[in-house]
């Protein structure tokens, strides 16, 4: 190793940590959270929501905020003639991409629980204002249901969902920094995983069941059930999406010239 | 440097610029390819025996609202490359200079790239639209339609469905001059394009949000949009255009005022 | 201590550099040379462990760039501007540099204070001027107080004050011992600082050797430099 372990992932994180654009990313992520899990509590699709649902509703809307800051933690490099000194001072190719997947992973993680944590409040609130309601003899069916959750909050499978919803955020994250190691660019590197994660499900939607098979789809059997691949296949299948990825990834980054 | 010239300059720079014509080419590519498939999907459906509700007119349509971020990506791009630094990082570096030294007169400069958005994601728009309803008409076979009865049953939706193409690039290209950077558009613009959108999430939550720019623009082309009361397609049409030209004015305000 | 041999580097089907060997010498300043293309940053890029080269070594004190510990504790390089991301501040950037090859957070302050951008620590780079920038390069390049310094255009963007400071501390670098390749297009501020010179052109090592050696029998560096590179201007001056 050319580099201490530690030093290249404590600069990685200092890296993070003074990227404007990376620390504003959270921030809007988190209060995009809470706002996005209210809206759905406050005015759902087709039938009333639990805290907890509404929570993993948002993941949907939320994902993007983790593939921004996954795409900003490799391609910001290469925005100028960062990756120049990035390169010079940690000539180790494979050393720098594990400093910046565990700068990514670390960073990553603690957005993710604040995230969960943002939502769950955010529809909490929301659940809550509609008990209100309730009390004050406005509404009888709708809002007593609100009120009960609020008192019951989120029971011990619902934990479990949200601490796999979290997960399901950073690997999806961590996807968009491979993109980003393959392309080098952060408007390309965003429009393509923005795409592969959100776009091209709706084309396929009913169309094929390939659909079930795309990174975004199968990540959300980890923490929602629903149609296609079970909880286990579609892990599976995210992590072969991943494995994909940061090998080619891998491979691109210490063979290509700077 | 009169407007037509900085026209073309601008039509220049955007046809050598990769990103917008992947954006656009990728676009159209991928809306018409995943429309035939659609087309195919329903032609086994109807030979199964399922009953023609009348959807087969709207197939080359249905496409129409996620196919839109390929000029998304365009405008957002035509933007986003002049503030790019290139390798030369401090100070200078970055295209947007040499396009202000080049056509100092900046509301000029924004027309001229205003009107090569318009006019790309007008073709794009065309040809796709045009393209998928001709193609999904064929890929019915025996359950498509004579082109005559489709327009009949259609009308201006068609064209509707260009016309909401090429406002949705205006506003994504007036957006990305005010945020002078293609990430936050690209995020907000391409997540509001995804299954549930953020807008009609709002929708459940105000009435008002029946008067946002992508809900009011998709009654021109939508059948079935799934909230209720609606704007007509004439109304949508104005309030859509209303907030093009109101955002591009603001962002034409922003970019003569401000230092480059 | 810098040796590089049979150094061959191609984009594609063009060849940038074929068969480029030559040593640098610690305790000297060596001038880097050649016209636009002629391969020296592909060198350079090479030597830093920037770019593969398809054959050939290139050494630092024995080892190649991407096998040394703490790489920029033995070199310090500056290569196209600042290498700083616009939206950071010059002392977050410095910082992170100095993080990753474990070096004390002091010297972030003190490399500031050397390069005179003390006053601008926490402006962001992308307000930084050109000059600005190249100052912050040369901050980063001597962070780790290195045994080598490898600078291409230092002088790039720079005030007659910051081009005077570049002299005296490369030549003071050079009498402590130390190793100095300098890349540089300006002839008479080479002439001036160098000890060495290597001439490139073509992709080729055309001449080397100590600054009088190579600019005997010419009226001046600039002279020997444009009969050393130019073919035709050589084919002229023999007629």
């Amino acid at each position: 190793m050319t580099n201490g372990a530690w030093n290249t992932l404590a600069a990685e994180l200092i890296k993070l940590r003074t990227l404007p654009a990376a620390l504003i990313t959270i921030c809007v992520t988190v209060l995009a959270a809470a706002a996005f899990a209210a809206a759905l509590e406050a005015a759902p699709f087709d039938r009333s929501l639990t805290v907890a649902e509404a929570t993993l509703g948002s993941v949907e809307y939320v994902q993007a905020g983790f593939i921004v800051l996954g795409v900003l933690s490799v391609a910001s490099e290469y925005a100028g003639s960062q990756a120049r000194t990035t390169l010079t001072s940690v000539p180790g190719r494979l050393l720098l991409m594990t400093g910046k997947a565990g700068a990514y992973l670390l960073t990553a993680t603690a957005t993710a629980l604040l995230t969960v944590t943002a939502s769950c409040a955010g529809a909490w609130l929301a659940a809550s204002t509609q008990g209100t309601v309730a009390v004050g003899g406005v509404d009888t069916g709708q809002g007593a249901v609100g009120g009960a959750e609020v008192v019951a909050g989120p029971a011990g499978g619902d934990l479990a969902a949200l601490a796999r919803a979290a997960v399901y955020l950073v690997l999806i994250g961590l996807l968009a920094q491979a993109v980003a190691a393959l392309l080098r660019d952060v408007i390309a590197s965003l429009a393509t995983v923005l795409a592969l994660v959100l776009v091209v499900p709706r084309f396929l939607a009913g169309v094929t069941s390939l659909a079930d098979y795309l990174p975004g789809a199968a990540g959300a059997r980890l923490y929602q059930a629903g149609p296609g691949l079970t909880p286990v296949e579609g892990g599976l299948v995210l992590a072969a999406w991943l494995t994909l990825a940061l090998t080619a990834a891998t491979i691109s980054f210490t063979k290509r010239d700077a | 440097m009169s407007l037509p010239n900085t026209v073309a300059a601008e039509f220049r720079k955007i046809v050598t610029l990769p990103a917008a014509i992947v954006g656009v080419v990728l676009g159209t590519a991928m809306t018409l390819v995943f429309t035939a498939m659609a087309g195919s999907s329903r032609r086994a459906k109807l030979d199964a025996g399922m009953a023609d509700d009348g959807s087969t007119y709207d197939l080359g349509l249905e496409m129409a609202a996620p196919g839109v971020v390929g000029v998304i990506v365009t405008a957002i791009v035509i933007i986003s490359s002049e503030y790019t630094a290139t390798s030369k990082d401090a100070g200078g570096g970055r295209q947007i200079l040499v396009s202000l030294t080049g056509t100092p007169r900046r509301g000029e400069l924004l027309a001229a790239k205003a009107v090569v958005v318009a006019l790309v994601s007008g073709v794009a728009g065309a040809v796709t639209i045009g393209g998928g309803l001709l193609m999904t008409q064929v890929l019915l076979g025996r359950h498509g339609h004579p082109i005559g009865e489709l327009m009949g049953v259609l009308g201006w939706r068609p064209v509707g469905a260009v016309a909401y193409w090429v406002l949705t690039a205006l506003i994504a290209f007036a957006v990305a001059v005010m945020a002078r950077s293609g990430i936050v558009p690209m995020v907000a613009f391409v997540v509001n394009t995804t299954f549930v959108s953020v807008t009609f999430l709002l929708t459940r939550v105000t009435s008002l949000a029946k008067y946002l720019p992508d809900v009011a623009g998709a009654q021109m082309f939508a059948t079935g949009y799934p909230a209720e009361s609606m704007v007509t397609p004439l109304t949508g049409a104005v309030v859509m255009t209303a907030w093009t030209v109101a955002l591009l004015g603001v962002a034409a305000g922003l970019f003569v005022r401000r230092d480059a | 201590m810098i040796e590089i041999t049979g150094l061959t580097k191609r984009h594609g089907k063009k060849l940038a550099i074929s068969d480029v060997s030559f040593t640098v010498a610690p305790g000297r300043v060596t001038g880097f040379l050649g016209p636009n293309g002629a391969g020296k940053s592909s060198t350079l890029r090479i030597l830093l462990g920037l770019d593969r080269a398809d054959a050939g070594t290139a050494l630092i004190g024995g080892r190649p760039y991407r096998r040394l510990r703490d790489p920029l504790r033995t070199v310090g390089s500056l290569i196209e501007g600042s290498g700083a991301h616009r939206s950071r501040t010059a002392r977050a950037h410095l910082s992170w540099v100095a993080r990753s090859n474990g070096l004390a957070r002091s010297r972030v302050g003190e490399v500031l204070e050397e390069v005179g951008l003390a006053d601008v620590a926490g402006k962001r780079v992308g307000t930084f001027s050109l000059g600005m920038g190249q100052r912050l390069g040369m901050a980063a390049a001597l962070l780790g107080t290195p045994d080598v310094l490898v600078l291409d255009e230092p002088g790039n963007g720079l005030d007659p004050d910051g081009i005077r400071w570049i002299r005296r501390l490369l030549k003071e670098y050079a009498q402590g011992g130390r190793t100095v390749l300098l890349s540089s297009h300006l002839m008479s501020e080479m002439a001036e600082t160098a000890d060495d010179l290597i001439v490139i052109s073509g992709g080729r090592v055309v001449t080397s050797g100590p600054l009088h050696e190579v600019t005997a029998g010419h009226a001046s560096l600039e002279e020997a430099f444009f009969a050393l590179t130019d073919p035709a201007h050589r084919a002229g001056r023999a007629s």
